[in-house]
């Protein structure tokens, strides 16, 4: 009874540290963001709003809304950083710098935070108290102008970012134009997370775990019964 | 059987323990946030840093200072904004309200944000900027309430004070901009040397008192003057040691020796606590100490909370005048424009700001700048209401600074630190 919790424990221990590697890969390969979810612009009332003049205010939030980082600023120095980057951008190789978010490709385009109403970037906000996406303050694209943001096709959104870089990304397509009046673009596509393919792997690398307790534990009795 | 029920009984109150004594410390840290700071709601860009400054700007954030007694409602000022921005400042004193430079503080600027050390000083603020751009993690070097350095965030500390240029102008991250002037000198008590003795003690008196760790043989008695410092990182004990020509670590032997390396800066109770006892087993000397000319004026009128009072009525007190200008830092209870703006005395005082957000690019800070009045060229740098406006002239002057008409909001100087 004694060896078999045991092997449950050792089970169960390995099935942990198979997460915790997972948890660890997560952080180490953070130098680049990971698509999370999509953004969406809404109105000062929280319906969805998909287009305004220059000057038309608008917020934006995670799609669904309620979307979350993976830690908190209050306990785990994660901020939240706002873009907008030509939709050529592959935007999990941007780079968030404490002068704005950059393409690094790129580093003089027309890559920027997004900006509120009164003139401050959107940019270093807290994430709530539970890591969700705090709501971004009233915005609007009046500071720019023609030259610092050409017509044509963006991204913006969101990303959660530490010390090591951007984490979650929230993504949403706009299409500017010359005048600086936008309407929203079909939102990129967030690759799912591969659960068919994780999923299974893991529950083998368990069993396989235990397997391998049990052998070990029956090789272990039948040696004592022979001794 | 027992035993076993003391076990029990003991573990029982073992965790009872446990919790209480995280409960009290829980409540210790909330009420060490809670105490003199920003109550304003709405403010939208906040700074730590300088103690010379804090009160000036505390009403600059519309507060009235230190809690006054019988809840005194006369103090509070106009708070600084921008007609076209909006926005408000908060600013976070040096050392809590009536708390000691020793005890441990922890603040919370934004709400969300994360709680860390109250920086103390021109020096500390300045670090906790810098370590707020860069993402990395801040601690107080001295006195602290955090485990570890934790990371600020680059939206939650906008500015800090600064009662210095900058020391290290190695980069350009930051930069400093200067809203009004002040004067240096130094306060002193004495048993042994004459009012007017203390009072004539020049530049070169004491440079020589800093760079030998005492003055021997001063005056008619041949007394002995020993010397003082405000706690390192104070942006005053910085300019203090460069107008009397003494690096900080030979300046810092004098008052190490007696015990006198970190009086928290413009505490005159402090400094006058420590002379007493140390007078006293000390005849024919005395002890000085640097101070801003604009904090005693602030204190003795009330402006400011008067941690100086026991200092002034000690009888054996008084102010000096280093450059032997006449009148001294203080004429009629007002500043000496001829001392503040004396090229080794007198100093401007700054608040600094993350080159970028105040710069002319994108990412630049409309409301920050034009609460500011940082006039490059872009934002409103002509906004009534912000710091370089008439009415927070009319402030400036009541915490006994001088305005400096359009040197208010010109970025003078970027450095590092």
């Amino acid at each position: 009874m004694l060896l078999r919790r045991k092997t449950l424990a050792l089970a169960s221990a390995f099935a942990c540290m198979l997460v915790g590697a997972g948890v660890s890969l997560t952080q180490v390969a953070s130098a680049a963001g990971t698509l999370t979810g999509n953004a969406q612009t809404v109105s000062g009332t929280g319906a969805p709003i998909s287009s305004g003049m220059q000057t038309s205010t608008f917020q934006v939030l995670t799609k669904p809304a309620g979307g979350k980082c993976s830690g908190t600023s209050a306990s785990n120095g994660v901020f939240v950083d706002s873009f907008i980057t030509p939709n050529s951008v592959d935007v999990t190789t941007l780079q968030f710098t404490p002068n704005g978010p950059q393409d690094p490709a790129n580093p003089s385009g027309p890559t920027f935070p997004l900006i509120d109403t009164t003139g401050s970037p959107w940019y270093g906000a807290n994430t709530q108290a539970d890591g969700s996406v705090t709501v971004s303050p009233p915005l609007n694209f009046a500071v720019f102008d023609p030259t610092t943001l050409p017509t044509g096709d963006y991204k913006y959104g969101m990303a959660c970012v530490d010390s090591n870089g951007p984490h979650e990304m929230f993504v949403g397509a706009i299409h500017i134009n010359a005048d600086l009046s936008w309407s929203l673009n079909p939102d990129p596509v967030i690759p799912e997370f591969p659960y068919a393919i994780v999923l299974p792997l893991t529950a083998t690398a368990i069993i396989a775990g235990a397997g391998l307790f049990e052998w070990r534990r029956r090789r272990n009795s039948h040696a004592t019964v022979a001794a | 059987m027992i035993t076993s029920r003391l076990t029990r009984w003991t573990r029982t109150a073992a965790v009872f323990a446990a919790a209480s004594a995280f409960a009290a410390s829980a409540a210790m840290v909330a009420a060490n946030t809670a105490s003199a700071d920003p109550h304003n709601a709405g403010a939208t860009k906040v700074g730590v840093g300088s103690d010379t400054i804090q009160d000036v700007m505390n009403a600059m954030a519309g507060e009235r200072d230190c809690p006054q007694p019988n809840n005194d409602t006369t103090r509070f000022y106009g708070a600084i904004s921008s007609a076209a921005f909006g926005g408000a400042i908060g600013s976070f004193d040096a050392v809590p309200c009536g708390s000691p430079a020793t005890q441990a503080s922890c603040i919370r600027t934004v709400a969300g944000g994360p709680v860390f050390d109250r920086p103390n000083g021109s020096s500390q603020g300045i670090n906790a900027l810098n370590a707020a751009i860069a993402g990395t993690g801040y601690q107080n070097p001295s006195v602290r309430c955090t485990a570890a350095a934790v990371v600020i965030g680059i939206n939650n500390l906008h500015f800090a004070r600064s009662s210095r240029g900058p020391n290290d102008t190695t980069t350009s991250t930051l930069s400093w901009v200067p809203f009004a002037r002040d004067g240096v000198t130094f306060v002193y008590v004495t048993n042994g040397p004459t009012q007017a003795e203390m009072q004539g003690l020049t530049t070169a008196n004491l440079t020589s008192l800093y760079t030998n760790q005492t003055l021997p043989n001063f005056g008619a008695g041949n007394g002995t003057v020993y010397p003082c410092l405000p706690q390192p990182g104070s942006g005053t004990r910085s300019f203090y040691e460069t107008a009397i020509g003494v690096a900080d670590g030979t300046a810092a032997l004098g008052p190490t020796a007696i015990g006198c390396n970190n009086l928290e800066e413009h505490d005159g109770n402090a400094f006058d606590s420590f002379a007493t006892t140390f007078l006293s087993t000390h005849p024919n000397s005395a002890v000085v100490q640097a101070f801003s000319a604009a904090q005693y004026i602030a204190q003795s009128t009330g402006a400011a909370q008067d941690r100086s009072n026991n200092f002034r009525a000690d009888g054996n007190g008084g102010i000096g005048n280093p450059p032997q200008i006449a009148g001294g830092p203080i004429v009629a209870g007002a500043p000496n424009a001829t001392y503040y703006n004396d090229g080794t005395w007198g100093r401007f005082v700054y608040n600094v700001f993350q080159s970028t957000r105040i710069g002319t690019g994108l990412t630049q800070d409309r409301q920050l700048k034009a609460i500011f009045n940082i006039n490059n060229g872009a934002g409103a740098a002509g906004d009534a209401n912000g710091l370089c406006g008439a009415a927070a002239g009319t402030t400036i002057g009541k915490f006994g600074f001088l305005t400096i008409g359009a040197t208010c909001g010109t970025i003078t100087a970027t450095g590092k630190s």
